[in-house]
């Protein structure tokens, strides 16, 4: 997997599936958790679309805040779950 | 006796029990009061006095319940502050208190600081939690004289003209109702008490302080944990907790997200729940997984008349419904036994409790009858001091803005509010609070906000008139909320809306406002 392709598909999940489709000007470094994008809600609901999406499930030691600052932070978490 | 006495007792009778375990590291009795003392004199050495009051802005952690107990030997007031609020929040509180002195970290103590703040002490903590000079620090006593009307610590919450509110409880207040809670739930030394809500949320004070009042422990649950549904339910297996306490929706999530329903046994002898109604389709899968066996006959619990038990069940989970504005601390509660089928109400919020007194108080200022609805007015020992830097409240009724329902057997059943102020997800929201936010946006002339959606599914939505020609987009009104709100607070949707529709006497309609989604 390219690290561009995860972000690519990280980004369309949280803009339209998170944000209501309607929003532009979202990218890789917005903050997350920091600006309320990705609350307790959206955290199982982004767990089980990386689950589905790649088949990947997130190990219980890396669901930590750090891991989830921004789409760049999710992405490298996937694909070091990847390997 | 005074607040900060129940973990001097504890230390004295059960040094080597467990106290607090937190995400930093675990404290016994001892050694929690060992880091008080030590705080108490770090603190004292800043300057700080019988009276003032000591911000702690720090995640959750057992540093930061060492750092309370260290303020009240000082006999000053502490103020738990949101980890997850923004800087400029936390000025607004640090201005409002006349803050003494700050507990934080580096970092965060940077983004606070600024020429206006001067006055203000900081104690600085490294990442270990503990303070450049701890060593010289004496872990011996030091203990100022305090009264029971004393103001203990100070709880700010969301204030409806956009300004924090700081409730101000004395050790009266709060140990009224911990004494009242520890009898009730009878706390013993074998008690592992869950701490699921932030320490700036009034729920905090029952998982700290009736744990310490009893020598039990408390686990505190970190955030990372609390995000996650599974984790919630690992933590309650792991930790074997005994008593847990938390918003319904909490205890929802890890039903339907977390499988607490596949865990065929739990050491839970007791589940606490306020802030918000537990949906009794949910609240009654829970309890009849705790207490299987029980209420499957219709005469009653476990006995049918002089028959042996259905089964013999290990001893039942208790399950208590708390009610309490920060105000009031719990003043009624309601021990939920099994729900029949044909209850179609809330589950009630109960009767009065912690040595209060309640009624139900009609518009026209009488009395409700049973059946009858008003607003909840409550009397006695747990109602707050006052607001801060406002006149004392008294002896008055505290007038919750509360609509409840007296039900004929005494109970009372809340309905609604009277005002703007609503609840999501546990969360106490003045909406004005986001409003004047929003208003503060330069792109932003005028913003009502409104709640959709009940329970998990609860929205903060904005609706908002541009002041000029563009209008900010959703990120950027989330960019701009996370700097001035705590994150509960930041809104989920926003709408541009060309101008607010008011009803005659001038008020946003916010019922109107549902139909432009």
């Amino acid at each position: 997997m390219q690290q561009t392709t995860v972000i690519e598909q990280l980004k369309k999940y949280i803009a339209q599936d998170v944000l209501g489709g309607k929003d532009i000007g979202l990218d890789e470094t917005t903050p997350l958790l920091e600006w309320g994008i990705i609350n307790s809600l959206e955290m199982v609901r982004l767990l089980s679309f990386i689950r589905k999406q790649f088949a990947i499930d997130i190990s219980t030691d890396k669901l930590v805040a750090d891991h989830f600052t921004n789409i760049t932070s999710i992405a490298e978490l996937i694909l070091k779950s990847n390997v | 006796m005074i607040l900060r006495d129940l973990v001097i007792q504890s230390a004295q009778k059960l040094p080597d029990a467990l106290a607090v375990k937190g995400p930093d590291t675990s404290l016994t009795y001892g050694e929690l009061d060992h880091l008080a003392n030590r705080f108490a004199h770090a603190l004292a050495q800043l300057g700080v006095r019988r009276g003032d009051r000591v911000g702690i802005w720090l995640e959750k952690s057992a540093c930061a319940v060492a750092a309370m107990q260290g303020v009240l030997r000082l006999s000053a007031i502490y103020i738990p502050l949101d980890p997850l609020s923004p800087a400029v929040r936390i000025r607004t509180i640090v201005q409002d208190c006349d803050m003494r002195a700050l507990v934080t970290t580096q970092r965060r103590a940077q983004a606070v600081l600024t020429d206006d703040l001067q006055d203000v002490a900081y104690l600085c903590l490294d990442d270990e939690g503990s303070v450049s000079h701890w060593d010289d620090l004496p872990t011996t006593g030091q203990q100022e004289p305090a009264l029971a009307d004393d103001i203990a610590y100070i709880l700010y919450t969301s204030g409806s003209t956009g300004k924090p509110k700081g409730v101000s409880i004395s050790n009266r207040n709060a140990l009224a109702f911990v004494e009242w809670a520890s009898q009730a739930l009878q706390a013993g030394t074998t008690d592992r008490f869950a701490n699921h809500a932030p320490f700036h949320f009034d729920l905090s004070v029952l998982d700290l302080y009736v744990a310490f009042h009893a020598g039990a422990a408390t686990y505190l649950i970190p955030d990372q944990v609390a995000y996650i549904p599974e984790h919630l339910v690992t933590f309650l297996i792991q930790e074997a907790i005994t008593v847990w306490y938390s918003v319904p929706s909490v205890l929802i999530l890890m039903m339907e997200q977390g499988g607490l329903l596949d865990v065929p046994s739990l050491c839970l002898r007791a589940i606490l729940f306020a802030g918000e109604a537990f949906p009794i389709k949910h609240l009654r899968r829970l309890y009849d997984h705790c207490n299987p066996g029980e209420g499957r006959d219709a005469s009653g619990p476990y006995m049918t008349g002089n028959k042996l038990p259905i089964e013999s069940p290990a001893l039942p989970v208790r399950f208590f419904n708390l009610y309490g504005p920060t105000e009031t601390n719990v003043c009624t509660s309601y021990e939920v036994t099994h729900l029949p089928e044909s209850w179609n109400k809330p589950v009630p919020i109960g009767n009065a409790c912690s040595g209060d007194r309640v009624w139900a108080q009609k518009e026209d200022g009488t009395l409700a009858q049973p059946g009858e609805a008003g607003e909840l007015m409550v009397i006695g020992p747990t109602v707050m001091v006052g607001y801060w830097g406002q006149p004392a409240y008294g002896d008055k009724p505290y007038a919750t803005g509360d609509l409840v329902q007296l039900l004929d057997d005494g109970n009372y059943v809340y309905i609604g509010r009277r005002d703007q102020m609503v609840k999501v997800r546990g969360h106490r929201i003045e909406l004005g609070d986001i409003e004047a936010a929003l208003e503060d946006h330069p792109a932003i002339h005028e913003a009502a906000v409104i709640v959709t959606g009940t329970g998990l599914a609860a929205r903060l939505v904005a609706f908002v008139v541009h002041a000029n020609q563009t209008s900010p987009s959703l990120l950027e009104v989330k960019r701009h909320c996370a700097e001035h709100l705590p994150r509960y607070m930041i809104v989920d949707e926003v709408h541009t809306i060309a101008a607010l529709p008011r009803t005659r006497n001038g008020k946003i309609d916010r019922f109107t406002l549902l139909h432009h989604i």
